[in-house]
């Protein structure tokens, strides 16, 4: 465990100083990750923790982008911006939970993919919101921090509120996904009929699951329009929907950190294919190849492979051992 | 008169594109409990195919008929492909990993089209013939939207009499209700399983074919189709073919008429009408609850 801890100050350190060391290009990518992972870190607490596949997940994203981007234009500054942000994907994710929570299974799934595509074209047609060209021209007020102001409008500068909201973010997920409120929601995954008869309030768990998932995953769309400067309805496109899917199913499902190693090798992956002009095969073929060899994705399989070269050292040992036993 | 005929004309036409995607869908959760995701991009593909035989080569109508005949069996190959080296495979893991497997066909095929078509919109015009309207009720209405329908109900009779009058429609039935008890009667069911795939993707591809002289051709063209198809699909009731289509006339017709009063709302109506009927039946209008 300890172990664990240090890797992860030494990871949060590797972000820290990034931007001082790599030049802007590389640290608006950093960012963008950055947001990616928290986006599919809030995914993955519904989908892994409370077993509930939500299809619609962009719905959430994109209402925190629009959100953030319409207070940050009237003058708000960052960090309230994103807190209604969250706010507001919040009251959204209750309502579209309440529709939804009757069917369970695919049935939910499909209904959370539709009523994400309801906001999708709701947004799309409101002139007020730019309709499809969206809204342009997001710039962030600078950061006052105790009289020392910073200028967040520039990439560079903006990096250390994604890092420090991302990572707050996180902690809270971590912390819920182990609380009592995350082994309850495992519970009910499990068994629902089991657990509501033990007296638990299945539904309103599952309200209370879609509603942290939805808070966060719209911090994470709120932090991405300051950062484009633009915001189209594209971001709650239903193929945006399936982003968190795929970097959660990479990373691992079965992880809290899938997100994280997912979103790595999502983006790495995106990287090396974004000018073969088919981009969307190869990320059909990985996924593909993903699904069918590798079900428990880089950690997974990372796993295995640490615990067979542990084994494979040990019989090495224990070789060596009887051979020495041998000559005595 | 033309405020009422013309809407319903149109959805009467949505539907029965939307139909016999609809039917492939469900066909193939009701027998093999696989969400296609991939579904809509056999539509695009076929789409596609059609406008590659036909455009500046055969551009007759006879050409045009053929064409989305052979372009709809060459895809429902390839559906075979699919369903021998990667569904198959699956059948035993989480429908979570189907659906992201379907999702990941999916992406290989919008690509694909995209590297060897490019993203900019194309299209496959009408021969003359076709390119008419015909008069009905002292209104005059588009005769392809007319030959679509009665293509519709075709496909709708031709699925009827193989589900409740043929051996094979029996089988699948049976396999439906039951697998392992359909196994252990000596059907090969993994064989089915393949048979009824390939069915319905040609459906797909031939709906694709049909849709492609009155769309604009965009390799992303399928994503809207397959979410389009879903929501037919749970509306009637999964694994349904009576209900998908009941809920593709209801939702086709419904959707026509409010988009032709209130523009603003085409292509909600759909999502509106779903929402509502699964509130109050979860399981579909025809499904089992």
């Amino acid at each position: 465990m300890r172990k664990t801890k240090l890797l992860l100050i030494f990871i949060f350190l590797l972000f820290f100083v990034a931007p001082f060391v790599m030049n802007n290009a590389f640290t608006f990518r950093l960012s963008g990750l950055l947001i990616l992972i928290l986006f599919a870190a809030s995914f993955q607490f519904i989908a892994r923790t409370a077993g509930m596949f939500s299809l619609g997940h962009a719905a959430f994203y994109g209402i925190g982008a629009y959100t953030s981007a319409l207070l940050i234009q009237k003058g708000y500054s960052i960090f309230l911006a994103i807190l209604l942000a969250g706010v507001t994907a919040f009251i959204i994710s209750q309502i579209i939970g309440y529709l939804c929570l009757k069917s369970t299974g695919i049935y939910f799934a499909m209904l959370t993919l539709s009523l994400a595509q309801v906001v999708y074209l709701i947004i799309y047609r409101t002139s007020a919101l730019g309709g499809q060209d969206g809204i342009p021209g997001i710039l962030a007020k600078p950061l006052n921090i105790f009289g020392w102001e910073l200028d967040i409008s520039r990439p560079e500068n903006y990096y250390f509120v994604i890092l420090f909201t991302v990572i707050l973010s996180i902690a809270i997920l971590y912390y819920l996904t182990n609380s009592s409120l995350g082994h309850f929601l495992r519970s009910i995954r499990e068994n629902s009929v089991r657990t509501s008869s033990l007296g638990i309030h299945v539904k309103r768990y599952q309200m209370v699951a879609f509603g942290i998932s939805g808070f966060f995953g719209g911090v994470a769309g709120s932090l991405l329009s300051p950062l484009e400067g633009i915001i189209t309805p594209e971001t709650l496109a239903w193929t945006q929907s399936a982003l968190p899917l795929i970097i959660v199913l990479i990373g691992g499902i079965n992880s809290f950190w899938g997100p994280v190693v997912g979103a790595f090798t999502f983006e790495i992956f995106h990287l090396i294919t974004l000018n073969s002009g088919a981009a969307n095969m190869y990320l059909g073929i990985i996924l593909l190849v993903t699904v069918l060899v590798f079900p428990s994705g880089v950690i997974g399989v990372s796993k295995q492979l640490t615990s067979l070269i542990k084994k494979s050292m040990r019989s090495k040992n224990t070789g060596k051992a009887e051979e020495l036993k041998g000559v005595g | 008169m033309d405020v009422v005929l013309l809407p319903l004309v149109n959805g009467l036409t949505q539907a029965a594109v939307l139909f016999m995607i609809a039917a492939g869908l469900t066909l193939i959760y009701g027998v093999l409990h696989v969400i296609n995701f991939a579904h809509g991009s056999f539509v695009m593909l076929g789409s596609y195919l059609t406008m590659f035989f036909f455009v500046g080569k055969f551009e007759t109508v006879t050409g045009l008929f053929l064409f989305i005949f052979v372009s709809s069996i060459i895809i429902a190959l390839i559906g075979w492909a699919m369903e021998v080296f990667v569904l198959r495979k699956m059948y035993k893991a989480d429908e979570f990993y189907m659906v992201l497997a379907t999702y990941a066909i999916l992406l290989m095929i919008e690509g694909g089209v995209e590297k060897y078509w490019g993203s900019s919109p194309l299209s496959l015009p009408l021969p003359a013939s076709l390119n008419t309207t015909i008069s009905i009720l002292g209104i005059s209405v588009p005769l392809f939207s007319i030959l679509i329908c009665v293509i519709g109900l075709a496909v709708m009779f031709l699925l009827w009499y193989m589900m409740n009058h043929t051996n094979l429609g029996k089988i699948i039935r049976a396999a439906a209700a039951d697998q392992t008890m359909t196994n252990s009667l000596g059907v090969n069911v993994p064989a089915l399983f393949t048979v009824v795939f390939i069915i319905g993707i040609f459906l797909a591809a031939f709906a694709g074919g049909l849709l492609a002289p009155t769309v604009a051709l965009l390799p992303n063209m399928g994503v809207n189709i397959v979410i389009q198809a879903f929501v037919v699909v749970v509306v009637g009731g999964l694994g349904n073919i009576n209900g998908a289509l009941i809920a593709a006339v209801l939702i086709g017709v419904l959707d026509s008429f409010l988009g032709f009063y209130v523009p603003v709302l085409t292509g909600i109506t759909f999502y509106i009408v779903m929402a509502i009927i699964l509130m109050i039946r979860p399981q579909g209008l025809l499904g089992k609850a």
